[in-house]
C-alpha cells in the first residue's frame, strides 16, 4: 500500500516520494519512504518535520532509495522532503513534500471466542478518522469468517469495533482458533501488523444438537458425528462444519481430543461439568 | 511295632494326605473359572452361550489373578460403525478395571475411538467408532471390547446392557441397526 506523489525538480530530475505500508517492516511508529533514484547522485538525505516546508530533524540514509523513518510522536502529521547530493554536495532544491502519520498500530491483541458477536475498544495509536481493521480469514470458499460489523475511531489513541466470528449458525463452518494476523489500516492505506486470538466456545464440543435428549450432554451421539466426518475436509461430502471444532477445515484429531477433553460431562450454561 | 505306635504314624499318613489335597485344591485353575481373591474361582455364566445373527452377547474372554475378561461380540450383522451401550454391574464384589480393543471394528486397519467411563459407580459407559466412517461385517461371532473386571467376594453378579445400540456406516448418514438382540451374562465367584 503506498501513496505517492511524482515531483519533478527544476533541473529535470524526479523524484517520486511514497509514504508506503509496507508489509516487511511494519513497526509501531515509523513510516516508510521510497523514491526513484537520481542520476549522478551519491545519497541522499531525508529531511522531516512537523509544519509544512519546515523541516526540524534530517538523516543521511546513503545510497539507498528507501527507508525507514522513526518518528517519534504519535498522533501527528509528519512533512517530508528528500534532497539528492554527491561530491559537489547538497541539491538546494527538495523534492516534492509527502505527508502522513506514522503507522498505525495496536496495543493489544483482540480476543474472541467461536461463534458470536464481540465488541471491543482497542487502544494503539495513528488512529486517524478512516482506519479500518481488516481480518482476512476466509473458508475454502471465500466466504469470511470473521467480519467487521462496524468501527468507530473514538480517538488517535482508541477505536470501538463490533466484530462476527463464526459460526453462527448450525452447520457453519467456524473460524480457527488460534492466534491470526489482522491489519489495522489508516485512510490513506497505510497499515500496521496486529494479531488477534480465537477461542474455541466449548458448548460447541456438544456436536450433535439435533437430539433434545442428548442435548448438553457430551456422549456417544456427538462420538458418532465426529467418527463419520473423521479425516473429511471442507468440501467433501462427509465433511460436518459442527464436527471440525478447531475450525481448521479438516475434522480429525484435534477435534476427536477436545471430545475426548469432556466427554461425559454436561453443560451448565457456561462451562462443562460432571453430570450430576 | 507296638500297637500305640502303629496309630500314630496312620495318624501322620492321614494328616499329611490331607494337608496335600488342601494344598492341591487351593492350587488348582480349571477350565471355566480362576482363582480370585482370597482364593475365589470366577467364571462368566453368558445369558445366551450360542448367539445367532443379530445378536450382541458377552462370553469369557480370559480370567486369572483375581481378574475376568469378558468380550462384547456381536454376532452375524452387518455394516457395524459404531457401538453405544451401558453395561451395569453391582457395585459390591464387583469393580470395573480396564478396557481393550475388541477385533470387529478394527478391520481393514481403520482407527477406532474407545470412550468406556464408570462415571456412575456400577454403570459402564461404552460409546466405540469407526473414524472415517464407513461400517464392517461381523461374519460369524466377532468381539467389539473387551471389558476386565475384578470379583472381590463370592456370589453371582449380573451384568446387564442398557441404553444399547449399534449404528451402521450408512450411505448415507450413520443409521440405527434394528432387530437385536442383547443378551449379557453373569459373573460367578465361588
Amino acid at each position: 500500500m503506498r501513496s505517492c506523489q511524482r515531483i519533478r525538480l527544476l533541473c529535470g530530475l524526479a523524484i517520486t516520494l511514497c509514504a508506503s505500508g509496507a508489509a516487511g517492516s511494519a513497526m509501531a511508529g515509523t513510516m516508510d519512504l521510497e523514491w526513484d533514484p537520481v542520476p549522478g547522485a551519491h545519497g541522499y538525505r531525508v529531511y522531516y518535520g512537523f509544519q509544512s516546508g519546515v523541516y526540524t530533524q534530517s538523516v543521511n540514509v546513503g545510497p539507498t532509495t528507501r527507508t525507514t523513518l522513526n518518528l517519534p510522536q504519535d498522533c501527528t502529521p509528519y512533512y517530508v522532503a528528500v534532497k539528492a547530493y554527491n561530491s559537489a554536495g547538497v541539491s538546494e532544491v527538495y523534492s516534492g513534500e509527502v505527508s502522513g502519520w506514522a503507522r498505525p498500530e495496536l496495543d493489544d491483541s483482540p480476543q474472541f471466542t467461536q461463534g458470536g458477536q464481540f465488541a471491543v475498544s482497542l487502544d494503539g495509536a495513528n488512529f486517524d478518522a478512516g482506519t479500518t481493521l481488516v481480518f482476512d480469514a476466509v473458508d475454502a470458499e471465500g466466504q469470511p469468517l470473521v467480519r467487521l460489523e462496524a468501527i468507530d475511531v473514538v480517538s488517535c489513541s482508541r477505536l470501538d469495533a463490533l466484530v462476527t466470528v463464526e459460526p453462527t449458525a448450525a452447520g457453519a463452518r467456524a473460524m480457527e482458533i488460534g492466534t491470526h494476523e489482522l491489519a489495522v489500516v489508516s485512510s490513506e492505506g497505510v497499515f500496521g501488523e496486529a494479531s488477534y486470538e480465537v477461542e474455541l466456545e466449548p458448548s460447541r464440543i456438544d456436536i450433535n444438537q439435533s437430539d433434545s435428549e442428548t442435548t448438553g450432554h457430551v456422549d456417544g451421539q456427538d462420538l458418532v458425528w465426529l467418527a463419520y466426518a473423521y479425516g473429511s475436509e471442507q468440501g467433501e461430502e462427509r465433511f460436518n462444519a459442527d464436527a471440525d471444532l478447531s475450525g481448521d477445515g479438516m475434522v480429525d484429531g484435534d477435534d476427536l481430543a477436545f471430545l475426548a477433553s469432556v466427554y461425559g460431562a454436561c453443560w451448565d450454561g457456561a462451562q462443562w461439568e460432571e453430570c450430576p | 511295632m507296638s500297637p500305640k505306635d502303629g496309630r500314630g504314624r496312620w495318624a501322620a499318613w492321614v494328616a499329611l494326605a490331607a494337608w496335600m489335597i488342601l494344598v492341591s485344591v487351593g492350587c488348582s485353575s480349571g477350565g471355566g473359572g480362576a482363582i480370585g481373591g482370597g482364593g475365589l474361582v470366577i467364571s462368566l455364566t453368558p445369558d445366551d452361550p450360542s448367539p445367532g445373527a443379530l445378536t450382541v452377547s458377552m462370553a469369557e474372554d480370559s480370567s486369572g489373578g483375581g481378574l475376568i475378561t469378558v468380550a462384547v461380540r456381536i454376532t452375524g450383522t452387518d455394516n457395524v460403525f459404531a457401538a453405544l451401550f451401558k453395561v451395569l454391574h453391582p457395585t459390591s464384589g464387583v469393580e470395573f478395571v480396564s478396557h481393550s480393543a475388541g477385533s470387529l471394528l478394527e478391520g481393514g486397519g481403520q482407527q477406532v475411538a474407545y470412550f468406556v467411563n464408570e462415571n456412575t459407580p456400577g454403570e459402564l459407559s461404552v460409546d466405540i467408532a469407526r473414524l472415517g466412517g464407513g461400517g464392517v461385517d461381523a461374519t460369524g461371532t466377532v468381539p467389539v471390547v473387551l471389558l476386565t473386571y475384578r470379583v472381590t467376594a463370592a456370589g453371582s453378579f449380573d451384568l446387564a446392557f442398557q441404553d444399547a445400540v449399534l449404528l451402521d456406516g450408512g450411505p448415507p448418514t450413520p443409521g440405527l441397526i434394528t432387530g437385536l438382540s442383547w443378551s449379557a451374562g453373569t459373573l460367578v465367584a465361588q
